[in-house]
C-alpha cells in the first residue's frame, strides 16, 4: 500500500499538480462564467454540462504523462509492479477529485437558492464529466501524447454543440434539455474507455 | 540554412498526427457548413423587384424601434426571470432575486406605461442603465448592444442597394468568402493551439533540446523557421478549402452576369484569418516555450471558446474579438461601414502574433544560455 502511495504522490508532485491548480482555478473563476443564483434543474444542469465538464478533461487526460517519456516507462516496466497497478491509483485519485469537484459546484448552486434534485444532478454530471475525461484519457493512452488527448476531448465537446444528434446516447448536454436517462451510457462508455485505454496502451508498446 | 530548416520543420509537422487531425477536422467542419447547402442563400439570389411582399431584414438605427424591440426583449426576460449576459465572453444566464425582480418590473412599468412618443430616448437609456446594474455586465441592455441588434424588414430601395452592392462591390465571391471566413475563424481560434503546443514540446519529447541548442543556428532562425513552417501548413487547408468552396460561387456569379472576383479566396482569408492564425499559433509557441508544458491548451481554449460565445451579434461588432463574425451572405453596405474596424482588429492580432514570436525567440535564447531550463534548478545531468 505504501508503495502505491509513494508512486501516486510522486506523480502528483512531478506531473499532476498544475492540473489540480487549473481545476481549482476553474472553480474559483466560475462566478465570472456561470451564475449560481436561483437555478432550476435545467439551469443547474447547464452549469455542469457546459462549464463543469472541462474539469473531466483536466483530470483524466494527463494520467499517462510520466510514461510519455519512454525511459521512464521502460524503467517502470522492468519493476515487479505491473503497469496497471501503477495507473490504477492515479485513476482512483482522479475519480475522487472529480467527486469533490462536482460536490463543490452542487453546494455552490444549492447555496445560491437552487431548486433541483442534487442527487440526480450529481449522478448525471459525474458520469458525463467522467465520460468526456475518459475520451481524453483513451486517446492519450493510444497516441502517447496528452496533447492529442486534449484535442480529441475538446473536439468531442465542440462537436456536441451542434452535432449531438449524431452521437445517440453518448451525446453530451442532455440534462440541460431535461433528459436525465443517459447517465448509464456515459458511465459504461467511460468504464470501457478507461479499461481499454490501459489495456491497449500496454499492448501496443 | 533558413530554407533547409524551414523544409525540415514542414516535413516534421506533416508527419505529425496532430496536423492530420487538424486537416480532417477543419475540412469536415467547413465543408459541413458551406458546401452546396451553404450557398443556398446565394442560389436563391434574385434582383429585387418593386411590389414584393418581403425583401429580407436589416439592422435599424431608428430610436423608436430600438426602444420598442429592447423593451419587448426585456419583458420576455423579466417574465422568465432569466437574463442572458456575457460578462467574460461566455454565456451566463442571470436570475434576479425577488427584490431585484420587483425593481426590474418597476422599471419596465415606467417605460411601457408611456407611449413611445412620450418616452424620450434619454429616459429609456437611463432605465436600461439601471437594468444593467441589476443583471450585471454583458447584457442586451448595454447601449452598444441594443443599438445594433434590432432588425426590421427592408424596403425595396434598401434591398436594391444591397443587391447592387453585392454584385458590384463584392462581386459575389467576396461576400461568399466572408461567410467562409466566419465559419473557418471559429475552428481556427482553437485548432492551431494544438499544433503550436505539440511542436513546442516535440524537442523535449524527443530529447533533442540539448542537441539543437548546441548547433550554430541562431535562435531567431530556429524559432522563425518553426513558426513560419507551421503557419504555412496551417494556412494550406484554409486557402485550399477557400478555393474549392469559391468555385461554385464563381460559376454562379457568371450565370447571373456578374464577373466574380477570382482572387477573393486569397485576399479575403489573408486579411480575415491569417492574423488570427498568426496570433493563436504564436501565443501557443510563447506559452509552451516559457512553461515547457501544455498550459497553452487550457488558457487558449478558454480564450477561443470565450471569444466565440462572447459575440453579442453574429454579424460585425469586431472590436478586439479574436473571432471576427460575419454570419451572413452579403450585408455589403453594413460591411463597408465596419471595414475599418475589422482592419484595426486584424492589424492588432497580426502585431500581437509578431510580438509573441519575438518573445519566444528571447526565451529560447535565454534557455539556450542557461541549459534547457528557464527557471528552477539545473539538473546535474544537464551539464
Amino acid at each position: 500500500m505504501e508503495k502505491y502511495g509513494k508512486l501516486t504522490i510522486s506523480f502528483v508532485r512531478r506531473q499532476y499538480w498544475p492540473h489540480m491548480v487549473m481545476l481549482l482555478l476553474l472553480v474559483v473563476f466560475s462566478g465570472g462564467f456561470v451564475s449560481f443564483k436561483g437555478l432550476d434543474g435545467m439551469q443547474a444542469a447547464r452549469v455542469m454540462e457546459m462549464y463543469g465538464t472541462f474539469g473531466g478533461i483536466l483530470l483524466f487526460t494527463p494520467l499517462f504523462m510520466p510514461e510519455q517519456d519512454r525511459e521512464i516507462w521502460e524503467l517502470e516496466r522492468s519493476k515487479q509492479t505491473p503497469m496497471w497497478q501503477v495507473y490504477l491509483p492515479r485513476i482512483v485519485l482522479a475519480l475522487f477529485l472529480c467527486i469533490l469537484y462536482i460536490l463543490l459546484f452542487v453546494e455552490l448552486m444549492k447555496r445560491g437558492g437552487g431548486n433541483f434534485d442534487p442527487g440526480i444532478l450529481f449522478r448525471g454530471a459525474y458520469c458525463e464529466i467522467l465520460f468526456l475525461g475518459s475520451i481524453g484519457f483513451f486517446v492519450s493512452a493510444l497516441t502517447n501524447q496528452a496533447v492529442i488527448g486534449y484535442m480529441a476531448a475538446v473536439i468531442y465537446f465542440a462537436f456536441n454543440i451542434g452535432g449531438g444528434k449524431y452521437l445517440g446516447k453518448f451525446a453530451l448536454f442532455q440534462m440541460m434539455q431535461g433528459e436525465y436517462g443517459n447517465w448509464s451510457y456515459w458511465f459504461m462508455g467511460a468504464a470501457v474507455l478507461l479499461v481499454f485505454g490501459v489495456f491497449m496502451r500496454e499492448r501496443r508498446r | 540554412m533558413f530554407g533547409a530548416l524551414f523544409l525540415k520543420e514542414c516535413k516534421q509537422t506533416l508527419k505529425s498526427p496532430v496536423y492530420l487531425i487538424y486537416v480532417v477536422v477543419f475540412v469536415l467542419f467547413v465543408n459541413s457548413q458551406l458546401s452546396n447547402d451553404g450557398w443556398r442563400e446565394m442560389q436563391e439570389l434574385q434582383e429585387p423587384m418593386p411590389g414584393q411582399s418581403y425583401y429580407g431584414e436589416t439592422i435599424t438605427h431608428d430610436k423608436a424601434l430600438i426602444m420598442e424591440g429592447t423593451l419587448a426583449n426585456l419583458m420576455e426576460e423579466v417574465s422568465h426571470n432569466s437574463f442572458a449576459t456575457y460578462p467574460l465572453g461566455f454565456y451566463k444566464g442571470v436570475n434576479l432575486t425577488e427584490k431585484e425582480m420587483e425593481r426590474a418590473k418597476e422599471i419596465l412599468k415606467q417605460c411601457t406605461g408611456k407611449s413611445f412618443e412620450t418616452l424620450t430616448y434619454e429616459e429609456f437609456q437611463g432605465a436600461m442603465e439601471e437594468i444593467c446594474r441589476l443583471v450585471g455586465k454583458g447584457s442586451s441592455y448595454e447601449k452598444k448592444s441594443y443599438e445594433n441588434r434590432i432588425y426590421v424588414p427592408m424596403t425595396y430601395e434598401q434591398a436594391k442597394t444591397e443587391y447592387d452592392q453585392l454584385c458590384i462591390s463584392d462581386r459575389l465571391t467576396k461576400a461568399g468568402m466572408r461567410l467562409f471566413c466566419d465559419y473557418a475563424g471559429i475552428v481556427l481560434s482553437i485548432l492551431p493551439i494544438f499544433i503550436g503546443v505539440s511542436r513546442g514540446l516535440y524537442d523535449k519529447r524527443a530529447k533533442a533540446q540539448q542537441v539543437i541548442f548546441s548547433k550554430s543556428a541562431l535562435g531567431v532562425k530556429v524559432v522563425l523557421s518553426r513558426y513560419l513552417a507551421n503557419l504555412t501548413l496551417l494556412c494550406l487547408p484554409v486557402f485550399t478549402m477557400a478555393f474549392y468552396l469559391q468555385m461554385p460561387l464563381y460559376e454562379m456569379a457568371k450565370e447571373v452576369g456578374v464577373r466574380g472576383d477570382f482572387w477573393a479566396f486569397l485576399t479575403v482569408p489573408s486579411v480575415w484569418l491569417l492574423p488570427e492564425i498568426m496570433a493563436v499559433l504564436a501565443l501557443a509557441f510563447l506559452i509552451t516555450e516559457f512553461t515547457d508544458s501544455i498550459l497553452a491548451v487550457f488558457v487558449q481554449t478558454v480564450w477561443g471558446i470565450g471569444g466565440l460565445f462572447g459575440a453579442s451579434t453574429l454579424v460585425g461588432d469586431f472590436g478586439l474579438k479574436l473571432v471576427a463574425r460575419w454570419n451572413t451572405m452579403g450585408e455589403s453596405a453594413l460591411f463597408s461601414s465596419m471595414e475599418k474596424e475589422l482592419f484595426i482588429n486584424r492589424g492588432y492580432y497580426a502585431a500581437f502574433g509578431v510580438l509573441c514570436v519575438l518573445l519566444t525567440v528571447l526565451i529560447y535564447e535565454r534557455k539556450r544560455g542557461k541549459g534547457e531550463k528557464l527557471y528552477g534548478k539545473v539538473r546535474e545531468t544537464d551539464h
